[in-house]
């Protein structure tokens, strides 16, 4: 039988029979859906990163510059020398495995080299057969190799093919990110223009206006007006809350997604109402800039400079409004930004000199967790506001709501916020059931699209690497009756819609604070029959 | 001895073999975990070819229509929508559990007419077939959807919000 042809070869026309060679020979093709667009040479231009220029995946010519292969050298031996964990991780991989299939893209497509292990190799074998003597010599036999064009298509698809989640280095005994390595990689990418347009485009409007969208002033604040309507329809209270107010206590940041797209809103609409609960009942004197109107940080996907300069925004606009405090909204990569590298960029002064270790008014609470970066998560507020009995809620009014949680990778694994948002979330619905072990907490599973990944045309790719978080929430939905997924992140709400409509069509996407919006009770408040969607509640007896 | 007993008595050699020709569509790192760990959660797409190619196969080896198969095949059709595969090589693995059974039949029925024994058994594939064919494409269009979606509401909401749009056309 075995001359035979394999069954399934037979049917198919298998352009591609899948190679049993090594992976340094196996080439890379391009595939629609996998890629995302180049990025816009003007928005490039825009915030000053070299080698703007139009190209595209899928032409054999990306229009590099004459010395590319010296501008990509020349800033890896920067960056070794510069970044200590980055020389290590290039040295110390024993390739144990560990690592392999830990990769939400490789657990969904079965790409090797997706695995993390080779994600980093890709780098890896450059840096041996580039600048070390053992892979100079023996190249191939050291697992070395050059540099071609080839290889830097390769790694711009694989390097673009990384949420930089970091779930694979919670396995690695060595405590190896790949993450810091597909970073590194995409700054060399970026030093010869070869970003992708969902990322730098977001970053140059950033820059201009203070959030991913360009949106401006007066239509950040529309819309936010827009939302304080709705939440007088529904609630028959009006929020009143304040921009850019000189001398306010706390500063409020959030990403523009919470602010301009569904279920984000809703989430949006949730802190409105907390802001104007606190402020009616305790005083609490909250205010919005339309200046820092973004936290999400895309500059983290382009440099570390780059991320440096939009994070600063945040605390130049603290200073120049002189608030105590900043305290920052359901955000991804706003935090990691804040909790692993903006201490090393910025040095201590620059948060710290005119602000105070934030304390909670109400509670009395000393975060002293954030004492050098002098900003609070809105899920550790809001625990703290609930544990001192500062809230008045009634779970009743998501009753029709059983929910799990997606632990979001950067808050979850990069900042360790695990219990907070489970503990607020129990004290606003009645029915909550956690996904699997292995799929939650420090090992749980991205939503596919983070790390700029989330473009229309890179769906393909992020439906494959949607697939382990979807199928731990299928296992709860059909086991216990879960319908809602709940998350602390605005990519996850932007990404887990679509993802939960293809793998689980039962299950929809909420942010924490929309749960919290829809149980606070004010004093004297009408009689709600709808929920912030302007879906009815369910009767207070079911 | 019947095809009914015959596909029965070698049911588990039978789904082997099929979940093989589903795994070898990938490269061998990629078919190596996914015949591998048995993990529902950590091997979502592994688990769900294994264990749903053996229902199928059971149920349809029990004689019931593909139809009764479409929850398993609309499982596996939606990973394989996915990958990034043409749909001749994603849908490869249906037709090939004709070919499948052929082979191994041909051992226990040297002296018959093999072809008019499974006349029946490959009628039914040929329904799987065509289900898939369905699923798979209605998996696409859930994907095309959401493109269409995604640009129409970013557009729609925009203009509605800078109340540019009159009411009687907006609804
Ligand atoms: S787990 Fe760590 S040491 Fe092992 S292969 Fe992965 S990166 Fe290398
Ligand atoms: S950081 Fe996340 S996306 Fe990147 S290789 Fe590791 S597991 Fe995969």
């Amino acid at each position: 039988m075995s001359d035979l042809p394999r069954p399934e070869a037979l049917f198919a026309n298998i352009d591609y029979t899948p190679p049993k060679a090594d992976w340094m020979d196996v080439p890379t093709v391009i595939k629609p859906g996998r890629y995302c667009y180049a990025a816009n040479p003007d928005s490039v231009n825009y915030v000053g990163l070299p080698h703007a220029h139009k190209w595209n995946p899928l032409d054999d010519d990306w229009g590099l510059p004459e010395n590319w292969q010296e501008i990509i050298f020349n800033g890896l031996r920067e960056r070794l020398h510069k970044f200590r964990s980055f020389k290590i991780f290039m040295d110390i991989c024993v390739r144990c495995g560990a690592c392999a299939d830990k990769c939400h893209f490789f657990i969904g497509s079965g790409d090797p080299k997706n695995m993390p292990v080779l994600r980093a190799e890709l780098l890896r074998s450059v840096y041996r057969g580039e600048f070390t003597t053992f892979g100079k010599i023996l190249g191939r036999f050291a697992g070395g190799r050059k540099l071609t064009a080839d290889v830097l298509k390769e790694w711009w698809y694989y390097f673009f093919q990384c949420s930089e989640c970091r779930r694979c280095s919670v396995f690695c005994p060595y405590g190896i990110d790949t993450a810091e390595i597909t970073i590194i990689g995409r700054e060399l990418l970026n030093l010869i223009g070869l970003n992708i347009d969902w990322i730098a485009t977001p970053v140059a409007n950033c820059y201009r206006t203070g959030n991913h969208l360009g949106i401006q002033p007066h239509a950040f604040f529309d819309m936010i007006d827009f939302f304080c309507d709705d939440i007088e329809d529904i609630t028959g209270i009006r929020p009143e809350p304040s921009f850019n107010k000189k001398g306010a206590d706390i500063l409020f940041i959030t990403p523009s997604g919470d602010v301009f797209a569904d279920p984000g809103t809703y989430t949006c609409m949730g802190y409105l109402i907390l802001f104007e609960y606190l402020k009616r009942e305790y005083g609490l004197d909250v205010t919005w800039s339309t200046y820092a109107s973004e936290g999400g940080n895309f500059g983290f996907f382009t440099s570390h400079e780059t991320m440096k300069r939009l994070n600063s925004k945040m605390y130049m606009e603290a200073k120049r409004l002189g608030a105590k405090w900043i305290l920052g909204g359901e955000c991804g990569h706003m935090w990691r930004v804040i909790h692993q590298y903006m201490d090393t960029l910025n040095g201590p002064d620059f948060q710290g000199s005119h602000m105070e270790t934030p304390v909670n008014p109400i509670t009395g609470t000393v975060f002293k967790n954030a004492a050098g970066t002098k900003m609070v998560h809105i899920a550790e507020f809001t625990a703290d506001l609930i544990k001192h009995g500062k809230l008045n809620l009634n779970k009743k009014r998501n009753a029709n709501i059983h929910l799990t949680w997606h632990d979001s990778c950067n808050p979850a694994r990069g900042m360790g916020l695990l219990e907070e948002p489970r503990y607020v979330a129990r004290n606003v619905v009645e029915k909550f059931t956690d996904m699997p072990e292995g799929t939650i907490r420090e090992q749980t599973f991205c939503c596919g699209g983070g790390a700029g990944l989330n473009a229309g045309e890179n769906d393909e790719l992020r439906m494959m690497g949607g697939l382990p978080r979807a199928n731990a929430v299928k296992y709860v939905h059909e086991k216990y009756g879960v319908n809602m997924l709940g998350c602390v992140c605005a990519i996850d709400r932007a990404v887990l819609p679509n993802s939960m409509e293809y793998w689980v069509p039962e299950v929809d996407v909420c942010g924490l604070h929309e749960l919290v919006g829809n149980a606070l009770v004010f004093p004297g408040e009408k009689e709600r029959e709808t929920d912030l969607r302007g879906e009815d509640l369910p009767g207070e007896d079911e | 001895m019947d095809v009914h007993s015959f596909l029965t008595d070698h049911q588990n050699s039978l789904v082997a073999q099929w979940a093989d020709a589903l795994f070898q569509t990938y490269p061998e790192e990629g078919a190596k975990f996914f015949s591998g760990s048995k993990n529902q959660f950590a091997n979502p797409a592994g688990h769900t070819f294994r264990t749903n190619l053996d229902i199928i196969f059971r149920t349809l080896a029990s004689g019931q229509g593909a139809a009764a198969c479409t929850k398993e095949l609309d499982e596996i059709m939606r990973i394989r929508a996915v990958q990034g595969f043409s749909p001749s090589v994603a849908l490869c693995f249906l037709p090939a559990l004709k070919e499948i059974v052929l082979r191994e039949a041909v051992k226990i029925f040297p002296d018959k007419s093999v072809d008019e024994l499974l006349r029946d058994w490959n009628r039914t594939v040929d329904q799987l077939i065509m289900l898939g064919f369905d699923l798979y494409v209605n998996c696409r269009e859930i994907l095309w959807q959401q493109k269409a979606n995604q640009l129409y509401n970013r557009t729609h909401k925009l203009l509605e919000r800078a109340n540019l749009l009159k009411e009687e056309v907006a609804g």
